[in-house]
């Protein structure tokens, strides 16, 4: 489903990501996890489009995400990192909005937004100005956004950051189910996050794979009990995987 | 074509919504309705057209290049600041179509702002019957300027913005190479010390030497360099 052949992203003398290789199938569900300035942004950055790579070559479901980024956009549905939104819209005008430029018109999409309106917990919100409202709330609405046009990519930059207990708790029951049926994609700094909702754990360091496998894997490579420990082992040494 | 009416629809809703776009409306016709005073008075018994008053004076087209550099340079401008320029190219449309609706977006907006200072020789017109008139071609060729200029500084100001990372420097570019454009036949004749130029409501023409053909190839220009990159 997704191929990404040695990609190097550079921004100026900096190297983001350097010969990264990685072959996910369909309905996996890969949790990037590794130190700030790892790459996990960037990896999730180069997949959705917003950036071409400086080399190397990567495919969505066959489709180039440089040559062909229209087909790719049209597969996945991507939540950045920063909770960037138009404040003077209101809830249901914004996924209204984001939902007519995925091709969803009359009763599909109210129908679909309504649905995700419920399941992301904004029944209630949705005539609030997006402005007006907290962290979490905002972070529900971009991943409703993301779900709403029912990707066959879900592409996630730190779903659960900043959040409350019981908002993570949320956000974990609505992407469990997607799970063998959506290829997904997500980084986190929260192990117990990546080893529950993950089917393999890709560990990046400095743009390099470190250790790509599932966690039970991961800790008989690094011959350690916890995911933890493997983070902690790989970024001071080896490379696996 | 969908997505650009849904993506300029999107930008013209949050413009309304802002405060600041009416303010900078006010401030533009109140510039050039002083201006448009300030000549009517002074310029009262040399005969001139209403229409020579309005679309002749230097400072009606500052005002209007300054009006149009601010707006042009935050349709691009504000959506990389908030951040929002990521979840626009990242939503399946193509980049040429998100160029095409914040550059409609913005030529609508910019141009709603300046069209009722078009209005001025009208009203003069009527409130000093002596005065010689409008004059209908004079007044078609200054809308039709406002409107050329309107969308070579919507371009220009997109241009900039993606060049320059601080929106003040964008719109000080933006307006710098407004000004060069429409003022250069005035620079020339200043550099040179020569007659002739429209600085300061000088000659008839409007605005003061600005070549239409040159003015509309460079907008071209702005368009495929902002589109490419």
């Amino acid at each position: 489903m997704i191929e990404v052949e040695n990609v190097t992203q550079k921004f100026g003398p900096v190297t983001a990501l350097e010969g990264l290789s990685l072959q996910i199938k369909r309905g996996e569900a890969i949790a990037l996890v590794g130190s700030s300035g790892a790459g996990k942004t960037t990896l999730l950055r180069v997949l959705s489009t917003y950036m071409a790579p400086t080399s190397g070559k990567v495919s969505i479901a066959g489709h180039d995400v440089v040559t062909n980024s229209l087909q790719v956009r049209r597969l996945v549905g991507y939540l950045p990192e920063k909770d960037a939104i138009y404040p003077e819209m209101r809830v249901m005008e914004y996924l209204s909005f984001r939902a007519r430029l995925r091709g969803l018109y009359g009763r599909t999409r109210v129908k679909r937004l309504r649905e995700m309106v419920g399941r992301c917990g904004l029944a209630g919100l949705e005539r609030a100005l997006i402005g007006n409202l907290s962290k979490g709330e905002t972070r529900r609405v971009l991943l409703a956004d993301s779900l709403s046009g029912e990707p066959e990519v879900i592409l996630l930059d730190e779903p659960t950051l900043g959040l409350d207990p019981m908002n993570v708790e949320r956000i974990h029951s609505l992407l469990s189910p997607l799970h063998g049926d959506r290829t997904m994609l997500f980084s986190t700094h929260d192990m117990a996050e990546a080893e529950s909702l993950g089917s393999r754990i890709l560990i990046l360091g400095r743009g390099k794979r470190i250790a790509f496998g599932t966690p039970s894997e991961l800790r008989e490579q690094f011959g350690v009990r916890t995911l933890t420990e493997v983070v902690k082992v790989s970024a001071t040494g080896g490379t696996h995987g | 074509m969908n997505a650009i009416r849904i993506l300029s629809r999107r930008d013209i809703r949050s413009w309304l919504s802002l405060p600041s776009f009416f303010l900078m409306g006010a401030g533009y016709l109140l510039v050039t309705g002083i201006v448009f005073w300030v000549f009517a008075v002074t310029m009262g018994g040399r005969g001139l057209l209403t229409t020579e008053i309005t679309f002749n004076g230097m400072l009606f087209w500052m005002a209007f290049l300054a009006l149009a550099s601010a707006v042009s340079v935050k349709l691009l401008g504000d959506e990389q600041e908030r951040g929002t320029l990521e979840l626009v190219l990242t939503a399946p449309v193509r980049e040429g179509e998100v160029i095409l609706a914040k550059a409609g977006a913005g030529f609508l907006l910019i141009l709603s702002l300046g069209l009722p200072s078009v209005i001025y020789p009208w009203i003069l017109k009527g409130i000093y019957p002596a005065w010689r008139g409008v004059d209908i071609g004079m007044w078609l060729s200054g809308v039709l300027i406002l409107i050329l200029l309107t969308g070579l500084m919507t371009l220009t100001g997109m241009f900039w913005s993606q060049l320059l990372r601080r929106q003040t420097s964008a719109i000080v570019a933006t307006f710098l190479t407004g000004a060069m454009l429409v003022f250069r036949g005035s620079f020339r004749s200043w550099i040179g010390g020569g007659a002739g130029g429209g600085g300061g409501g000088g000659a008839a023409g409007s605005p003061p030497n600005g070549g239409g053909g040159f003015v509309g190839g460079l907008g071209i220009f702005f368009f495929m360099v902002s589109y490419f990159s």
